[in-house]
């Protein structure tokens, strides 16, 4: 259906190619993932193929681009569109009306369908989706997986031959994120489907498997790539699951690799022990919550019953689905929302008396939010200038910081030319100038590919070991698994564990119940021994090579 | 926070066909620029806070009670201050209250409060696509009709981000609600890159998500059959129909 030669595309004359002879054949009904880090020229591709370039953002276009073996420039918008729909990283920017009922009708209307007809086909799509539940409600109500599908769905009922889905597991809980896969495939999708994503994690769903780099294609091939860490290393991925710890080429067989592992390597006791009896120094309480219970005037989304305490020193992983209450728990915490009923005190005084600007450092999952100086060395010295400190002594502060963080060098660099994991890490800096002793990052690996991720989280646990407290909310299992030492997990508004990050893990009724999800490494420790290990380094460290 | 006035209820209000909505905030601003006296405005007032009551929107009555006092209140003092007629009640300086003054600054005031009332109550009411819809069925061009839907859709993710942005703002220090005017002016400087890189973004999204969603303001959107004027809208139109004559009437007789 797709037939893309030798395809490269440029925004101007004299500005550098995004996309760099890129030649692909996509057919019927396959299903293909697209992969590469930030800047590899994923979401440039997703819109030439999708037509959006250059009928919504021109540019020049080499190569040749045959859709149905007819050039795509010969195809009207409103017949293209129809044959090609996409879903957007930001899913709810793409949601143009109040209602999913209404926003099932806009697509169908806009190429010719009477409304009374559109109606009709959206509640029977809605049917086969199993999303009746959603039809009636307001977009405003519904959970971020809830407008993911709506999103979807919107797409659907166009029956596009093709659909494109751009990055569509970022903001969503793990349980959606598979959701959405199963979603399309249990209600019988068949079209051809093409997701761009910065992982490797959801490779089983595809029939085929893509890297890009720098604009090129590196592979287009089968599974086997999974394992590949050459490849996978040129195209700034982390290898999969398993594969970073065992180095048995791909298969699909989980038994084969448990029994490559027994005969490769040996489990050390004594490194397992010690992992598990780390001793948790029990620190002097920061942030104590008694009773607490808010609720949103508007949308009614509740917390109740929160009794909290978190001691200073602590890094801990906040889980949850979409829409439990993660990111409100954390904003009280924070003083951005004034505390309804019961209590928050830090460090022993309560927030309604002392508010604690300046001392809870939060850090928006959007780092674009937050950032508008001119320079970096400028974004990290806002909050000190407002404090009235002297240049000399501004300096050295934020030249300490901005080493800490990995931005040294870029201290002179506008932060908005910057790549989205050294916007976070601007934004962090930002916070930290203002030294608080506890820091908040509302989902900071959102976007990210794994060298970002991994830079920014490894500048956060190094702020971490030198005292700072640290909350992170996120989604990322892979992330929770490697850092941070506590586990609070939420659902409807109710915290319902609090505590070792492992014994979370261990626990089936938990993960079921913070819609969360073991890692493949856990699962092949659990397998191998029944001795849970949470990520890499700990599997490496037990399972030694004979 | 919510950028929506629409309250979804099931009043007798809501249930009315845009086109009769729509043709209702004509007749109440109409009703609005007519009324000549303060008690006929004050009467007008009175009845659109009935309405208010009777279509369970004084949540949006509530929260926009400051703004539109500020705004009547802004209105009166002006008019107090800048309508002349023949005898000077009061002088200080430059500033002077005429005789009559006060009465029309409050009719001024009321005309002005009563139009703001009157919008509020058909979007509290009425849905962006019913608003859509009705402008629709009621010819308004397709390219006009969307661009009207669609600024009110761009003001509520405006509205959404920029209240975002305070907060990140706040969050470091930096609050545009404490301090001096001076300082608060000082404080909003940092709200403006940020508010204008990601309106700009949103906004680029939309448009690309329109587009691919095969909106082009040449297309023929067929609503048959979504809307039917039942017998409480008929009603509703020739009531409206009336009083509009009636007014229409009574100010040509003066």
């Amino acid at each position: 259906m797709i037939a893309i030669d030798n395809l490269s595309f440029r925004y101007q004359a004299n500005s550098p190619k995004i996309l760099d002879g890129v030649s692909l054949n996509i057919g019927k009904g396959e299903r293909v993932l697209i992969a590469g880090k930030n800047g590899a020229g994923k979401t440039t591709l997703s819109k030439l193929i999708s037509g959006l370039i250059p009928r919504v953002e021109p540019g020049i276009i080499e190569g040749r681009y045959d859709y149905r073996n007819r050039p795509v420039s010969e195809y009207p918008p409103e017949e293209f569109v129809r044959e090609i729909a996409v879903l957007f990283q930001d899913f709810e920017a793409q949601i143009v009306s109040t209602s999913v009922r209404e926003e099932l009708v806009f697509y169908p209307m806009n190429t010719g369908l009477p409304y009374l007809k559109a109606i009709e086909n959206a509640g029977k799509l809605c049917a086969v989706f199993k999303a009746e539940s959603i039809f009636e409600r307001e977009i405003d109500g519904l959970s971020g997986g809830e407008k993911q599908k709506t999103a979807l769905l919107s797409l659907l009922t166009a029956s596009p031959k093709m659909l494109i889905l751009d990055e569509p597991f970022t903001d969503v809980d793990p349980a959606s994120q598979v959701l959405i896969l199963d979603f399309l495939w249990h209600g019988g999708f068949r079209e051809g489907l093409i997701v761009f994503d910065q992982s490797l994690d959801y490779h089983a769903f595809f029939d085929r498997i893509i890297l890009i780099g720098n604009g090129k294609i590196l592979f287009d091939g089968d599974h086997k790539v999974i394992a590949n860490r050459v490849l996978l290393s040129q195209a700034g991925l982390e290898t999969s699951g398993i594969f970073k710890a065992v180095d048995c080429g791909y298969t699909k067989d989980s038994g084969a690799i448990l029994r490559h592992i027994r005969e490769n390597n040996v489990f050390d006791e004594a490194a397992y022990e010690e992992i598990i009896s780390t001793p948790q120094v029990p620190g002097e309480t920061l942030v104590e919550i008694t009773s607490l219970s808010f609720k949103y005037r508007e949308s009614g989304m509740t917390l109740k019953h929160i009794d909290l305490q978190i001691q200073k020193g602590d890094f801990i992983t906040v889980l949850g689905a979409n829409g439990s209450g993660k990111t409100t728990l954390m904003k009280l915490i924070a003083g951005i929302l004034d505390a309804g009923q019961g209590d928050i005190r830090y460090q022993g005084k309560s927030l309604k008396a002392f508010p604690v600007a300046g001392k809870v450092g939060y850090v928006y999952q959007n780092p674009d939010n937050q950032i508008f100086a001119e320079t970096v060395f400028d974004e990290t010295a806002f909050i000190l200038r407002m404090r009235g400190m002297a240049d000399a002594q501004i300096q050295d502060k934020v030249d300490a910081i901005l080493t800490n963080m990995g931005l040294f060098d870029r201290k002179q660099s506008d932060p908005f030319s910057l790549p989205k994991g050294d916007r976070q890490k601007v934004a962090c800096a930002a916070i930290l100038a203002g030294e608080p002793d506890l820091m908040i990052l509302d989902e900071p690996t959102t976007g990210l590919d794994y060298p970002s991720l991994k830079s920014l989280m490894e500048s956060v646990a190094t702020l971490n070991r030198n005292g700072k407290t640290i909350i992170i909310i996120t989604h990322s299992m892979e992330t929770a698994a490697s850092y941070g030492n506590k586990i609070l997990a939420l659902s409807q508004g109710e915290i319902f564990y609090y505590g070792d990050k492992r014994k979370f893990f261990e626990d089936e009724r938990l993960l079921s119940k913070g819609k969360a999800r073991r890692t493949e490494i856990m699962e092949i420790s659990l397998k191998l021994n029944g001795k849970l290990l949470l990520n890499e380094t700990e599997f490496l460290m037990c399972w030694k090579n004979r | 926070m919510s950028a929506f006035f629409f309250i979804n209820k099931n009043s007798f209000l809501h249930r009315l066909d845009p086109r009769v909505k729509i043709t209702g905030l004509f007749l109440f601003c109409m009703l609005a620029i007519a009324g000549e006296s303060i008690s006929q405005l004050g009467l007008m007032l009175a009845m659109l806070l009935l309405l208010f009551q009777f279509s369970k929107s004084g949540a949006n009555l509530k929260k926009m009670a400051g703004f539109f006092m500020l705004i009547a209140g802004m209105t009166f003092v002006m008019w107090l201050l800048f309508y002349r007629s023949q005898e000077k009640l009061w002088v200080w300086g430059i500033l002077a209250v005429y005789s009559g003054a006060a009465s029309h600054a409050a009719l001024m005031s009321l005309r002005f409060l009563n139009m703001l009332l009157s919008g509020l109550l058909f979007l509290s009411i009425t849905s962006i696509e019913d608003f859509f819809g009705g402008m629709i069925i009621m010819r308004v061009p397709y390219p006009f009709a969307f661009a009207v839907s669609l600024s009110f859709r761009l003001v509520m993710v405006f509205m959404s981000n920029a209240f975002t942005i305070v907060e990140a703002q706040k969050v470091r220090g930096n609050d545009i609600s404490k301090g001096s005017i001076l300082k608060r002016i000082q404080a909003y400087m940092p709200l403006i890159a940020p508010l204008i890189l990601t309106g700009i973004k949103k906004a680029e999204t939309l448009t690309l998500a329109l587009e691919s969603k095969g909106f082009s303001p040449q297309n023929k959107i067929d609503l048959t059959g979504k809307y039917r004027l039942r017998a409480p809208d008929k009603c509703c139109l020739c009531v409206m129909l009336l009083a509009g004559m009636a007014v229409v009437i009574l100010k040509f007789q003066r």
